[in-house]
């Protein structure tokens, strides 16, 4: 009777270890994918998105500044929002632009430009916000995928459901569906990565390109390139409100 | 025309700054051609010239608006123009060097106005002013120590209607984003001991630019800001040198994706009944739009029926400087949408309702960028109350349109 006690509590415990490690190991794939989408330490760059709606093209470049997930970008061009400035600390966002009189604070649901709302910008951070299941490995042009049903762990995140494909020899998401609420899906992504940055004394793939498609309304695309990222430390009065520059 | 030697004087530097910068860069270049290495005095002006900015705007409207013969502006006595046209040139220059950072704001403006009404009906005059909007002087000690003195429009806070925790101006101009609040001159040290925390200690030096009611006196604040995750807290506690003190407060929670809620406002300590309290949100809808409701009580609002009267027997002038509303109690509900119908329209509707006297006031805010460097706005303000309501004692309506173009 003891004999057989013990090997149920050993099976038990290979199959509650082996959970575990599956766990382990789908968090610290997106983590990683996560880190290549600039969740890091301090990384500096510059960013343009262009939107496509209709006929209608439109561009906007920012200097971007960002540590983990706070972030100061700053529009350079055009003219006009010369010097708009977003701002996002732990969670909590902020706006300004050249006129007004403070900063206001805004929702992360907020539009920025095209389909790309102010939470596009920021690095992602799946790992944490999101419980994932996987799905079958899938192919995306060519590269073998795990795919990931995430699902929002409660309802502050911009997304409440996404399927994200990570291919597996580089450790990078390189497709997103995103869904309302009521499961359907609304927006879509790819990410490129043509950057190489340096992670623990290892040279890593970085984003640098990432595609927005609107699929509920229309067909209108916003593209999202990320040049020059500078891996530098961000002390924390970059993120200070109170010394923002106006 | 008015100008103040004080003006001139930043005018000179700033323009002599400007130029010394322009042959700064043309050095550079011509040196660039020249040799290879560049000299420590090259890698200096490289530096000064990496460190500079600029916004320059120029901006052209025309204003037409109808005052109200009233209590409060019998004969319109004032003076408030029937029509008004303004040419205003705003540059915004900035200079980072290392640890220090220099920032001016000189304004130029050319203004013709014409009265209709009152006390100087068929009067016209045309004036320039010429003025330092804001200027500011900014050293980092040390990456945690900041210290600057400056004329700022010194703003915080997340309500929109206006900011009852600034113990030095609490109108935060939201219902014109083209009218510049004139600054005040502060001196201020921020130090920030971690990413959750930090501490302003805030000296407000001179009136500046703006006009105020009362007396000016000097007033000091300490200004504590905690930050953690999707949730901020501020305490501002103040002194003027007339010994009267408030303690100023805001908070925000950021409750989804879509959803902000924030309160601010301040209580004069051992007056319970004299607190200033706004609490609010906003809604994002997932078409873009993002809905604002805020209410706010003043407990010392003026709450007589003639807003006449709320002047006449000192009500107003006990009020904490620069606050432009006067009553007790308000409802604001704001809708604004950014590039409406997938154009770069943007819309805001603002209405603001004093629940004391039951007026109402109402703003369109519409802008059009009709290229990277030009933007068409009309501002539309509409009062419904009485003669004796405080949005209806000055001005049935006014209509600003115009267009402002970046460089």
């Amino acid at each position: 009777m003891r004999r057989w006690t013990c090997l149920f509590i050993f099976f038990a415990s290979v199959l509650l270890c082996h959970d575990l490690l599956a766990a382990s190991t789908v968090q610290d794939i997106l983590h990683q994918a996560d880190q290549a989408r600039g969740n890091l330490g301090g990384v500096t760059w510059e960013a343009a998105l262009e939107s496509v709606e209709h006929t209608h093209v439109e561009t906007m470049t920012f200097e971007v500044r960002a540590r983990g997930f706070d972030i100061l970008a700053e529009t350079l061009a055009p003219p006009k929002s010369k010097g708009n400035k977003i701002l996002m600390l732990l969670g909590n966002m902020w706006f300004y632009k050249p006129g007004l009189s403070k900063p206001v604070p805004i929702s992360r649901r907020q539009r920025l430009l095209g389909n790309a709302v102010y939470g596009d910008i920021a690095a992602t951070n799946y790992a944490g916000e999101y419980e994932a299941t996987m799905l079958e490995d899938d192919n995306v042009n060519g590269e073998v995928c795990s795919v990931f049903d995430l699902k929002s762990k409660d309802t502050k995140t911009t997304y409440d459901r996404i399927k994200y494909w990570i291919a597996k020899d580089r450790g990078v998401g390189v497709k997103a569906e995103y869904f309302t609420v009521s499961g359907k899906q609304f927006k879509s992504s790819t990410m490129e990565y043509a950057h190489t940055i340096e992670i623990d004394g290892q040279a890593r793939p970085f984003i640098s390109r990432i595609v927005i498609y609107d699929e509920l309304m229309s067909n209108d695309i916003t593209t999202l390139v990320l040049r020059r990222p500078r891996l530098q430390s961000l002390p924390d009065y970059t993120f200070d409100l109170n010394l923002l520059k106006k | 025309m008015r100008t103040t030697h004080n003006t001139f004087s930043i005018l000179l530097m700033l323009l002599a700054t400007v130029m010394w910068l322009r042959t700064v860069v043309a050095a550079q270049e011509s040196s660039n051609k020249a040799h290879e290495e560049p000299t420590t005095l090259e890698k200096l002006r490289d530096e000064v010239r990496r460190g500079f900015s600029s916004r320059i705007s120029l901006l052209g409207f025309g204003t037409a608006a109808q005052p109200v013969d009233s209590g409060l502006n019998p004969n319109n006595i004032l003076q408030i123009p029937r029509y008004q046209l303004e040419l205003d040139l705003r540059p915004d220059l900035a200079l980072n060097f290392r640890q220090l950072e220099l920032s001016v704001k000189p304004r130029f403006e050319l203004r013709w106005q014409k009265w209709e009404d009152g006390v100087r009906q068929g009067d016209s005059t045309t004036d320039v002013p010429v003025f330092v909007q804001e200027w500011l002087a900014r050293y980092r000690l040390t990456n945690q120590l900041f210290v600057s003195y400056g004329r700022e429009n010194l703003q915080w806070g997340p309500s929109y209607l206006l900011s009852p925790s600034n113990p030095f101006n609490r109108d935060n101009g939201q219902n014109n984003p083209k009218r510049e609040v004139p600054g005040m001159d502060y001196g201020r040290g921020v130090w920030i001991p971690s990413s959750n925390w930090t501490v302003s200690f805030i000296a407000n030096t001179s009136r500046g630019r703006l006009d105020l009611i009362q007396d000016f006196e000097k007033t000091y604040a300490i200004k504590l800001d905690y930050t953690v995750e999707k949730k901020y807290f501020s305490l501002i506690p103040s002194s003027q040198e007339n010994g009267k003190s408030r303690v100023g407060f805001f908070g925000g929670w950021t409750v989804s994706d879509a959803l902000l809620l924030h309160m601010e406002g301040s209580i004069p300590p051992g007056e319970i009944g004299d607190t200033a309290i706004l609490v609010g949100g906003a809604y994002t809808l997932e078409l873009g739009p993002t809905i604002a409701v805020e209410f706010y009580h003043d407990g010392e609002g003026c709450t007589l029926e003639d807003i006449v009267l709320c002047f006449r027997l000192g009500i107003v002038n006990t009020k904490p400087p620069a606050d432009p509303l006067i009553r007790q109690n308000y409802l604001l509900m704001q809708y604004a949408h950014s590039r409406l119908w997938d154009t770069t329209f943007n819309v805001t509707l603002r209405w603001i309702r004093d629940l004391d006297d039951s007026s109402d006031r109402i703003i369109g805010i519409f802008e059009y960028d009709l290229n990277d460097h030009t933007q068409l706005f009309v501002i539309v303000n509409g009062d419904t109350g009485t003669k004796n309501a405080e949005f209806g004692s000055l001005l049935h309506y006014s209509v600003m349109a115009g267009v402002r173009y970046t460089f």
